[in-house]
């Protein structure tokens, strides 16, 4: 198969007859050559240049992926000393935010925080990102009874609302108990597990639509197997769509990751979350004492999961040519 | 249409059985202590007391008996008891004014600013207006309830003291003004964007420059031809937000003590008492299809094009 794709490549590349009717007349050969087609994608790259919000987005979401990674880069402190002579003291040169109600330094811990909160969210996107693939590809190409099994599904997943299911579904570790890697690892499947569905009907729909094109077609014809159609032939089509869906959703389970924790299921001291410290700090007469500890992780995760959702709009807006 | 109908109630019991089957085997599989003991406390639990409770709960009944049981219970209406002893629907209905008023205030904040504001950026598309609130409303569902629930309450409630902090039981209307707010603030952000988006498309429509062409005044245009158009998946939308506002207000009712729905299932989640969650949580699922189900019908009611064969 692949002695085929690339004879016609480089035939393609020489002789340049172009297909048949195309607009593109014998006498003038090189103007092929000097205005390539762009492909759809490198249209949306080009338009998705030149959003300021967009670069505004990538670079907060390097800057957390930066803090995920060496969170000890960002403050010399450890988020675990808090000592109860500290408590609610205002900003020092020692905390830039102060400290909260136990005694711990505020920023030191919603860098500390980081980490966790965005490894739920980016493993439980995975996740989901797997599923939604797998569901969504078998279901679109195969169709028939295997499409209404897996319908049927993704409708039954669908009418499980992912705070009020994954609040039952934690408690339910939370009683088992087990260690934070435990809940992180419960965390992952559960949001993956409920969130998958929204992605597994876009690429679904747009399997189909790929599905019916006569170069499908002309695959088959040649002898190809359903594994390399829908590989190489109809998924690069519903890419595309999928990765702005997952890439909100990603900034959805960060989000619900924060709810959980805020509900008192999520992670337990001394792990940190952001949600977790959320959930501490929001107590309404410790807000009305010193509000500091409740902003610096609100104002964190807001960021985080505003830059996620920014990304993933930016790109659907480019790669919709209606909006263009 | 009818055939539609009946495919769309099969379709709607299939998920119902599936749903509800989920959460009852998430909330009674595996050990969790012993309920029994949960409800006594520290006390000590005679053999007969146990004996009758086991036999009242059907505790001791394999797993499928059980499920058997409790959806004959919930299809009959009869949600049973709490392990304290309770009438888990009287339970559940002291609480839903609260709930229900909760949603009807961030449905009318919805319709009254996102739809208002839709329609306006939709018209001026490209204006000032209509950027600004589109990176408003960008930022709007980019903040979790989670933050805005707390940081609302800490400027409107803490800093400016316009409204109560928390709520009484049972809530007045005033209390809930400002958790209606938060809590209708996503959809707000999302209804204004669907509404823009379809009076904008609408606004190309062959039927509107038919209009214009004839010499119908520009209002009319708008107010007739437009957005009885345009209205049509805002409609579904907030049919669809409205199901899912009832259990997604947990955190908003949590940070403002608001004794509703949310509350209620947050409350017995920590106390171990399954009854009352399996219970709830059933009922907010079905609020939630029965929503999708009318928004599904309401569509054919509202735009005449669209029929189910």
């Amino acid at each position: 198969m692949s002695d085929f794709e690339t004879v016609t490549a480089t035939e393609l590349h020489t002789a340049t007859p172009g297909p048949a009717g195309a607009p593109n007349a014998p006498g003038q050969p090189h103007t092929m050559e000097t205005s390539k087609p762009r492909s759809a994608t490198a249209d949306a790259w080009r338009d998705l240049r030149r959003r300021p919000l967009f670069w505004v987005a990538v670079a907060i979401g390097l800057l957390v992926l930066t803090i995920t990674a060496v969170p000890s880069l960002f403050t010399s402190g450890d988020p675990l000393a808090c000592s109860l002579s500290n408590q609610n003291a205002g900003p020092s040169g020692a905390a830039i935010f102060g400290y909260d109600y136990q005694g711990c330094d505020v920023y030191t811990r919603a860098i500390y925080g980081t980490r966790n909160s965005m490894m739920i969210g980016f493993f439980s996107a995975l996740f989901a990102g797997f599923l939604a693939i797998a569901a969504g590809l078998t279901s679109g190409f195969f169709g028939g009874w295997i499409d209404a099994v897996i319908s049927r599904i993704v409708d039954i997943v669908l009418g499980l609302p992912l705070i009020l299911a994954g609040l039952v579904l934690m408690n339910r570790v939370d009683n088992a108990g087990g260690g934070n890697g435990a809940r992180i690892a419960a965390f992952v499947l559960i949001l993956g597990g409920l969130g998958w569905t929204t992605a597994a009907r876009v690429v679904r729909s747009s399997v189909i639509t790929a599905k019916q094109q006569d170069y499908v077609a002309a695959a088959r014809m040649l002898g190809a197997g359903n594994g390399r159609i829908m590989w190489r032939h109809i998924l690069p089509n519903a890419l595309a769509p999928f990765l702005v869906v997952i890439t909100i959703a990603l900034g959805t389970f960060i989000a619900a990751e924060a709810s959980l924790s805020f509900l008192g299921v999520g992670l337990e001291p001394p792990a940190q979350s952001w949600g977790q410290q959320i959930s501490q700090a929001s107590p309404i007469g410790l807000v009305r004492t010193n509000p500091i500890p409740l902003l610096v992780p609100s104002t964190f995760l807001a960021l985080t999961v505003l830059a996620f959702i920014i990304m993933g709009d930016k790109i659907r807006e480019a790669f919709d040519p209606k909006l263009r | 249409m009818f055939r539609y109908l009946v495919r769309r109630l099969l379709q709607m019991i299939l998920v119902f059985l599936g749903t509800t089957f989920i959460v009852f085997a998430l909330m009674f599989a595996g050990g969790e202590g012993d309920p029994i003991q949960n409800l006594a406390g520290e006390k000590p639990v005679s053999a007969s007391q146990r004996a009758q409770l086991i036999e009242k709960f059907h505790l001791d009944d394999g797993f499928f008996e059980r499920y058997w049981y409790y959806l004959r219970d919930l299809v009959t209406g009869n949600l049973g008891e709490s392990l304290t002893g309770r009438d888990i629907g009287t339970l559940i209905l002291d609480a839903f004014p609260a709930t229900a008023k909760l949603a009807t205030i961030a449905i009318l904040v919805t319709i009254i600013f996102g739809v208002t504001a839709g329609v306006i950026a939709g018209i001026r598309r490209g204006s000032i207006f209509d950027n600004s609130t589109l990176v408003l409303t960008l930022v709007i569902i980019g903040i979790p309830t989670v933050v805005l629930a707390p940081i609302g309450q800490l400027l409107f409630a803490v800093k400016f003291p316009i409204f109560p902090a928390t709520a009484n039981n049972p809530p007045t209307w005033y209390e809930l003004i400002l958790p209606g707010i938060v809590l209708g603030l996503l959809s707000v952000a999302t209804a204004m964007r669907l509404t823009r988006a379809s009076v904008a498309e609408n606004l190309r429509a062959d039927f509107v420059r038919t209009a214009k062409s004839k010499g119908m005044p520009g209002r009319r245009v708008i107010g007739v031809h437009v957005l009885r158009n345009s209205l049509i998946p805002i409609v579904t939308f907030i049919g669809v937000e409205l199901g899912s506002l009832m259990g997604g207000a947990i955190i908003t009712e949590r940070v403002f003590n608001i004794a509703g729905v949310g509350n209620l299932l947050y409350k017995n989640l920590n106390l171990g008492d399954a009854p009352v969650v399996i219970g709830t949580v059933s009922v907010l699922v079905v609020v939630f299809l029965v929503a999708n189900l009318i928004v599904d019908l309401l569509y054919a009611v509202l735009d005449p094009r669209i029929r189910y064969e």
